[in-house]
């Protein structure tokens, strides 16, 4: 009777362990990251005409399946001398264009679109016309996943 | 007696076809862009295009013009209306289109030339117009048309860049402001307003 109990504890006790191993080996999946997929990536083409430097914008949406956010902190590409994280903002009926302070953050489990008249990745002296089929690669980087590299389409709204 | 069903069918038929008809052409137009309740003649202007040619809105009169302000760097907003300008046209088809006239006005006259704006311009439709001016007609011209630019620092990569309104104004075939489509507003209900004004 006595000895039934004490293995009944000790099975409790062994179960126990086991229970605690699991979650701590389980722990380190669990805590928080970002995970970072990029979806509809693409560019506006080139024009000729253009005053200054040629510019284009690339769009794309952003998702964070992980359960931590994360941010988009800069960008850059062979076809441009510069890249920059912008938004265009409307304030009434007016335009203004200004780039993203700290970074762009993605929230956990969520998702940020850039979008014409919205947020979107600047290209700013691109050095050979962009045309509606050609592709260029595009380097993101984000402040806790690092790099990722992209392939952009270029094509007409 | 099959015989006769048959003919009342095709009646009921044709006559509900006749219905929907009349109801298209009769229901008023719901226009997409914001409609001035009470449209103001157009204030005419003269600006430059390429080689040096002065272009002034009285030139269109009998056509319908679509103002639009805005500057060949940005990346984003101008060329996205310029896009959806350009596909109306299309939606409208040649014959249409020659009767709207798309001008497309710079505030950025330090880095758009006449030429690089007329050039820009018609690189998204071939009829469309690209002018500017110095600072001071353009502050008027804008003025006019109740249109806000203001120059502001950019990044050491951008320059600077311009704040702008970005409606599209839309000035009827006899002169008068009839029109103003908000940014963003879609190709075809351009199109459809357009359509209507020529019909
Ligand atoms: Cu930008």
């Amino acid at each position: 009777m006595r000895s039934r109990r004490i293995s009944r504890v000790g099975t409790l006790l062994f179960l126990g362990v086991i229970l605690v191993l699991i979650v701590a080996a389980c722990a380190p999946s669990q805590s928080a990251s970002p995970k970072i997929v990029i979806e509809n990536v693409w560019a506006r083409p080139t024009r000729s005409g253009m005053g200054g430097k040629v510019t284009s914008a690339a769009y794309m949406i952003i998702k964070n399946e992980g359960n931590e956010p994360d941010r988009l902190v800069g960008a850059m590409s062979d076809v441009a001398e510069h890249v920059e994280i912008h938004q265009s903002i409307m304030e009434g009926n007016v335009m203004k264009m200004r780039p993203v302070e700290g970074g762009l953050e993605i929230p956990a489990k969520g998702q940020v679109e850039l979008k014409p008249g919205g947020y979107h990745v600047m290209l700013i002296g691109v050095k050979q016309p962009l045309k509606p089929g050609d592709r260029f690669t595009l380097i993101l980087e984000f402040e806790k996943s690092g790099k990722k590299t992209l392939q952009v389409e270029v094509k007409e709204m | 007696m099959v015989k006769r069903i048959v003919t009342w069918l095709v009646a009921i038929v044709v006559l509900f076809g006749l219905l929907a008809f009349a109801y298209q052409r009769l229901k008023p137009h719901a226009f997409h862009g914001m409609v001035l309740q009470s449209p103001k003649p157009a204030p005419d202007f003269t600006l430059v295009t390429e080689g040096g040619k002065e272009v002034s809105l009285k030139d269109f009169r009998g056509k319908i013009v679509l103002l639009y302000f805005g500057y060949t760097f940005c990346p984003d907003v101008c060329p996205t209306t310029m896009r959806e300008l350009a596909r109306a046209m299309e939606i409208l088809g040649e014959k249409k289109a020659q009767k709207v006239q798309v001008i497309m006005i710079s505030v950025d006259p330090e880095r758009d030339t006449p030429e690089v704006v007329a050039e820009y311009a018609r690189n998204f439709y071939p009829t469309f117009i690209g002018v500017t001016g110095t600072l001071d007609q353009l502050a008027q011209v804008a003025t006019m048309y109740g249109i806000y630019f203001k120059k502001n620092e950019g990044t050491a990569a951008t320059g600077y860049l311009v704040d702008h309104t970005a409606t599209v104004t839309v000035i009827n075939q006899e002169g008068y402001i009839k029109l103003i489509f908000p940014y963003g507003t879609p190709a075809k209900d351009i199109a459809d307003d357009l359509a209507y004004m020529l019909r």
